[in-house]
């Protein structure tokens, strides 16, 4: 991956209101493991990847926004393909920081990049 | 068409004393005729085991009419209208009988609570018995009497709340209750013919409801502001499953427009709908006496002045509140469960000089005052800052 590519995260209805999205978009959960899925920019379009987030996997989402992969490392996340879920899957690993609160800090920076850079994509719109 | 009397309604009760009943406790005893007309085509089907149904024209034969208040209490005589002998349906006086005795018999086992054998009752039947207890206080009483069954009048079946109640929770038996309720939703349907509407909940099932005729209009402004989201609070009894989800609203009482949900309801609202696994297959639904609590918490405690905050679930069944204020992000991550919230800050503008992460998080009880003291002065703070 490019210093410049960009990382496609999925939205969940439950976390846009009026507009804005949720910095937990960009932390992730327990199940996750400290590794949030996203898809690598450089391997499928935005719009695709929704297709195959909503389809494919069954999940629901209302868009797709992105960071690149120098931001997610300038906060210290460690990026990387992993394929073995379907081509395109990549992760932000957030195990070198340590404590609930830096990982919310990275998720408010990331979700900011995010936003600044407008929707990728939008289901309603396209 | 000739009538007899066919059973005697005492009313006990504050409002009853004087010797006089109020209009709105009245439109409650319509439902009888529709309680013994079920009774009796049960009565019917049993004494004609290879019928699947009754005779046409059975409902439209059997009239009940009140014809008197007696002096000295408020006592009820009710008449049965029966069809001549004309009437297509042989013996059909004696059905409408057995089914008087049967519903006073069932009324009379629930007051003594021996009801449990009596699990059966048809559901059709279960509304009607709602639908009179929904017109009576908890204090009052309706006492059945069968003129026919006591010279002397004495009661034969006392009817209350408590009573019916006890009615539907024998009659209902995955362990649903019956109680006061409030819900906030839309007016999806209306029939003003039957005067009947369909609640659309903020969350839940649709529910059908009786309408009461001095509620009408404010009913009829709900259902044409279905599209522009116009809302009220839909008071009443209701029947709950074992998990306090509202499956049927038994009587609705009163109707309240709300004028204009709060943003922080709105909001909340949405989440209230979640079911579990609302996050890619994970994610806890919160609960909605916490979504209740935290609701509360907001409107009480947070000034009109200070800016909304934005209202998210959490994949632990939780809900996030957030503020952006200029380049401060603010979260506040609270647990419904413990009350707790977790405040976390972050200045965006200050990433190369953040000031040290335990001075920008805090653990917050937000079941006390001083913790939404504590946060209004820190968005405040904020705010003077920009």
């Amino acid at each position: 991956m490019k210093h410049d590519s960009l990382l496609l995260r999925q939205i969940n209805p439950g976390w846009i209101r009026d507009g804005k999205i949720t910095s937990q978009a960009f932390k992730p959960t327990r199940k996750d493991a400290n590794l949030l899925s996203v898809y690598d920019g450089e391997l499928i379009s935005a719009r695709d990847s929704h297709i195959h987030f909503t389809t494919a996997l069954g999940y629901r989402s209302v868009g797709v926004v992105a960071v690149t992969v120098e931001e997610c490392r300038a906060l210290g996340l460690k990026v990387r393909s992993e394929p073995d879920r379907f081509p395109e899957h990549a992760v932000l690993d957030f195990t070198p920081l340590p404590t609930s609160g830096s990982r919310k800090d990275a998720a408010k920076q990331l979700a900011d990049y995010a936003m600044n850079r407008d929707w990728q994509y939008r289901a309603d719109t396209g | 068409m000739p009538s007899n009397l066919f059973l005697q309604l005492r009313l006990v009760g504050n409002r009853f004393e004087g010797h006089s009943i109020p209009f709105d406790f009245l439109s409650g005893l319509a439902p009888l005729q529709a309680l013994i007309v079920e009774a009796a085509k049960i009565e019917y089907l049993r004494k004609n085991e290879s019928r699947k149904r009754v005779p046409k024209g059975f409902e439209r034969s059997i009239e009940l009419k009140l014809t008197s208040l007696r002096h000295g209490s408020v006592q009820l005589d009710v008449d049965l209208a029966e069809a001549d002998n004309l009437s297509p349906i042989p013996n059909q006086g004696m059905y409408v009988m057995l089914a008087r005795d049967s519903i006073l018999a069932t009324i009379h086992e629930a007051e003594k609570g021996d009801i449990v054998e009596h699990s059966t009752i048809p559901k059709k039947m279960l509304s009607h018995f709602e639908k009179i207890a929904s017109v009576i206080a908890d204090d009052e009483e309706i006492h059945f009497v069968d003129p026919a069954g006591s010279g002397n009048g004495s009661v034969s079946a006392r009817f209350s709340k408590h009573v019916a109640n006890r009615l539907v929770n024998a009659a209902t038996k995955g362990g649903e209750t019956t109680q006061d309720i409030e819900i906030r939703g839309s007016i999806s349907e209306l029939d003003q013919a039957s005067m009947t509407l369909k609640i659309l909940p903020v969350s839940g099932r649709k529910l059908e409801a009786s309408i009461p005729p001095e509620q009408l209009h404010d009913v009829l402004e709900v259902f044409n502001g279905f599209r522009r989201g116009s809302q009220a609070e839909f008071h009443g009894t209701g029947r709950l499953d074992p998990a306090g989800r509202v499956v049927a609203f038994t009587s609705l009482s009163q109707v309240k427009i709300i004028d204009k949900p709060s943003d922080i309801s709105r909001q909340l609202d949405d989440i209230r709908a979640l079911e579990h696994g609302w996050l890619d297959g994970e994610g806890r639904a919160p609960s909605q006496s916490g979504i209740d609590w935290i609701e509360s918490r907001l409107h009480r405690y947070l000034p009109a002045d200070l800016p909304r905050p934005y209202l998210y679930p959490t994949e632990a069944g939780g809900v996030q509140l957030e503020w952006s204020i200029e380049s401060n992000e603010v979260s506040i991550e609270v647990d419904l469960e413990s009350h707790l919230g977790i405040w976390h800050e972050l200045d965006l503008k200050s990433q190369q000089n953040l000031q040290p992460l335990d001075e920008r998080e805090r653990e917050l009880n937000l079941d006390q005052s001083g913790a939404w003291e504590w946060i209004i002065r820190q968005i405040n703070g904020m705010r003077e800052l920009q």
